[in-house]
C-alpha cells in the first residue's frame, strides 16, 4: 500500500490526536452529555461504550461536528473544532480532514444514486482538486484497501450487500486522509461474521496509516476487539475510563460491571440482570 | 413517503387500469407534440386565410374538418393553434417549476425564519384563485400570452414549492446528507447534487399534471378573449369564435378544439399521475 501515511496535519505536540474536556450538552430538560472527557493518542483507538441513551452518538456527532455542545471544547491536533464552523470553503474542508466518520446504517449512508467510484471520485474532487490526473488510481487504491474491486467501482450502493457498503463508507472517509476516524456503531448493522471481516479491515487500516480511531458502541466485544483504551459512558456521564484490557477484565465500576454480565453466555440469567439495573 | 401530489378531485378519478390507457395517453401526447413542432409544414391550409363565401361550409376534399365562421380551415387552426395551446402551458409549468424548486429547496434545507417566511408568502397565493390572478394582470398589461403565464405561473408555484419542501425536508434527514455535510460539502453542493436529483421524479410528476391544469386554465382565459391576440390560433380561442357557429347550427368548428383540450388534459394527467405511480413504488 503506498501513500497512505501522512493522514492529515501533524499534531502541535505531543501524541495527542484527539482531547475532549467538559463536554455538556442538554436537549431540553434532558441532560445528554454531562462534563465528558477524553483524549485520543495518535494512532490510538478508544473507544466509547454504553447502553441507548447514554449520550455515546450525542458525543461522537460533537466530535464530528454534526452537533453543537453548550460547553467544552474539542481539540483535534491542537486545534480548538468546538465553535462556530466557519463558513468559508477552507475551513470547512480543513475540518473535514481533521475528523471523518462512518456511519451505522451503511444502507442509508450512501445516496443511492451515486456509484461506488462516483462516491470517492466526489471526496477527492472535493479535497485534492490540484491532483485530478491522479483521482482514478487513487480510486482504486481505496477500494484496493477497503478490499473490494474495481467491478464494484460501477456499482449502485444497492447492488453492493452491507459488508460491501460499509466498506464503501469506509473508503470514503480515507479519501479524505483524515486525522480521527469516528466510527458511529459502525459494525452493529452487519451480521456477525462480516462484523469480523470489517473489524479485521479496520485493525489494518489502523496499522498502515496511523488513523486514529473513536469507536462508539454498544457491544463490549466489538470494544475488546479493536480499541486499546475505553470509556463507559451512562446517563450523560463516563463512570470508567482507563486501558480496555484493564476495564474489561477488572471492572471498578457497578454499571461496567452489569454491561458485562449483561452480554447472552451459558447460564445466563436475565432477570438477575434486570434486578441489579434496578438496583443501581 | 407520505408526500401526495395536488390532484384535483374531478380529473384524479381517472384511474389507470392497464397500461394500454397509458400508452395510449402517451401516444396521443407525442402525436399532438409533433404536429405542434411540424405546424408549418403539415397544416394544408393557412390557419389565417379568410374565405368569406366558404364560411360554415361542411367537412370536403379541401377542408376535412371543415372551416369557421370566417371560411378558415378547421383543421389547419388545430394544428397550428397546438403551438400556442402547448407553448402557454409549458411556460406556466417551466416558471413554476424552477422557482417553485428554488424556493421549497430554501425553505426546506435552511428552515427557521426563512421558512416560515417563503411558506407564509406562497400560502398568501393559494387565497388568489389563479384565473382572478391571471384576469388582473391581463387587464393591466393587456393581451398577449406572457402576462397570463407569468400570472398563471404565479398561481402554480405554491404547489410545486410546497410539495418540494417536504420533500426536501424528508431527504434533509437521510443519514447520507450528513455524511456529506462531514465530508466538507457546502450545502449548496449537496443540495444541486444530491437532494435535487433525489427528488426530481416527484416534482417533475407534479408538474407534469400541472401542465394538463395550466392548458386548461389558459384555454379558458383564451375562451375569455383575454389570452392570446385576436388572430392567433389558439385552441381555447377557437371555441370563443365558434360560438356563433354553434349558435347558426353548426359546431363542429366549437367541438373540435374542445375534445382536443380535453383529450390532452386528459392524457396528461393519466400520464402524470402514472409517472408519480412509478415514482412512488421505485425501491430506494
Amino acid at each position: 500500500m503506498t501513500d497512505t501515511t501522512g493522514a492529515g496535519p501533524e499534531p502541535a505536540g505531543g501524541g495527542t490526536v484527539l482531547e475532549v474536556t467538559g463536554l455538556h450538552r442538554a436537549f431540553g430538560s434532558v441532560q445528554a452529555v454531562h462534563d465528558v472527557s477524553f483524549s485520543l493518542a495518535r494512532g490510538g483507538s478508544l473507544g466509547i461504550v454504553g447502553e441507548s441513551g447514554s449520550g455515546k452518538t450525542t458525543t461522537a456527532r460533537i466530535v464530528v461536528g454534526l452537533e453543537r455542545a453548550d460547553a467544552g471544547r474539542v481539540m483535534v491536533c491542537g486545534r480548538d473544532r468546538s465553535g462556530q464552523p466557519g463558513r468559508g470553503r477552507t475551513q470547512r474542508l480543513e475540518r473535514a480532514r481533521e475528523v471523518q466518520m462512518v456511519f451505522q446504517d451503511p444502507f442509508l449512508s450512501l445516496d443511492p444514486r451515486v456509484s461506488v467510484g462516483n462516491v470517492l471520485r466526489e471526496a477527492l474532487r472535493l479535497h485534492f482538486p490540484e491532483t485530478r490526473v491522479d483521482h482514478a488510481r487513487r480510486v482504486g487504491e481505496l477500494l484496493d484497501q477497503v478490499g473490494l474491486g474495481s467491478r464494484e467501482a460501477a456499482a449502485l450502493p444497492r447492488q453492493l450487500s452491507g459488508g460491501q457498503r460499509q466498506r464503501v463508507a469506509i473508503a470514503r472517509a480515507l479519501a479524505v486522509k483524515p486525522a480521527v476516524l469516528v466510527l458511529d456503531e459502525a459494525v452493529a448493522a452487519l451480521d456477525v461474521s462480516v462484523q469480523a471481516q470489517i473489524l479485521n479491515l479496520l485493525a489494518d487500516i489502523r496499522r498502515d496509516t496511523g488513523i486514529g480511531y473513536l469507536f462508539i458502541t454498544h457491544d463490549l466485544g466489538v470494544v475488546r476487539c479493536v480499541t486499546d483504551d475505553v470509556v463507559v459512558m451512562r446517563h450523560g456521564r463516563v463512570v470508567e475510563a482507563g486501558p480496555t484490557a484493564d476495564v474489561l477484565a477488572d471492572p471498578r465500576h457497578a454499571y461496567t460491571r452489569l454491561l458485562l454480565d449483561s452480554v447472552p453466555r451459558p447460564g445466563w440469567n436475565p432477570k438477575h440482570i434486570a434486578a441489579a439495573r434496578r438496583a443501581l | 413517503m407520505t408526500i401526495a401530489l395536488v390532484r384535483r378531485p374531478g380529473l384524479a378519478r381517472i384511474r389507470t387500469r392497464g397500461s394500454w390507457l397509458y400508452l395510449l395517453c402517451l401516444g396521443f401526447l407525442a402525436v399532438v407534440v409533433l404536429l405542434a413542432l411540424l405546424a408549418p409544414w403539415l397544416s394544408p391550409h393557412d390557419p389565417n386565410a379568410v374565405d368569406l363565401g366558404n364560411a360554415l361550409a361542411g367537412p370536403s376534399a379541401a377542408h376535412p374538418l371543415g372551416v369557421d365562421g370566417s371560411g378558415r380551415d378547421t383543421a389547419s387552426r388545430l394544428i397550428t393553434g397546438a403551438r400556442t395551446s402547448l407553448l402557454g402551458p409549458l411556460g406556466v409549468v417551466l416558471f413554476s417549476t424552477v422557482a417553485g424548486v428554488i424556493v421549497g429547496t430554501a425553505a426546506g434545507w435552511r428552515g427557521g425564519w426563512l421558512d416560515s417566511l417563503l411558506s407564509r408568502t406562497t400560502e398568501l397565493v393559494f387565497a388568489f384563485p389563479g384565473l382572478l390572478l391571471a384576469i388582473l394582470i391581463v387587464s393591466i398589461y393587456g393581451e398577449g400570452l406572457i402576462a397570463p403565464v407569468i400570472a398563471l405561473g404565479m398561481a402554480y408555484l405554491p404547489y410545486v414549492s410546497r410539495l418540494t419542501r417536504s420533500l426536501v425536508l424528508a431527504e434533509r434527514e437521510r443519514p447520507f446528507v450528513e455524511a456529506y455535510q462531514v465530508q466538507g460539502h457546502s450545502g449548496l453542493q449537496i443540495c444541486l447534487r444530491h437532494v435535487l436529483p433525489n427528488i426530481a421524479p416527484v416534482v417533475l410528476a407534479q408538474s407534469t399534471v400541472n401542465f394538463g391544469y395550466a392548458l386548461i386554465d389558459l384555454a379558458g382565459l383564451s375562451f375569455l378573449g383575454l389570452g392570446v391576440p385576436a388572430l392567433t390560433p389558439d385552441w381555447g380561442r377557437m371555441v370563443f369564435d365558434g360560438e356563433s357557429a354553434i349558435q347558426a347550427g353548426y359546431p363542429l368548428c366549437a367541438i373540435l378544439p374542445c375534445a382536443a383540450i380535453v383529450l390532452t388534459v386528459v392524457a396528461f394527467n393519466v400520464v402524470g399521475e402514472r409517472w408519480a405511480d412509478r415514482v412512488a413504488r421505485r425501491d430506494r
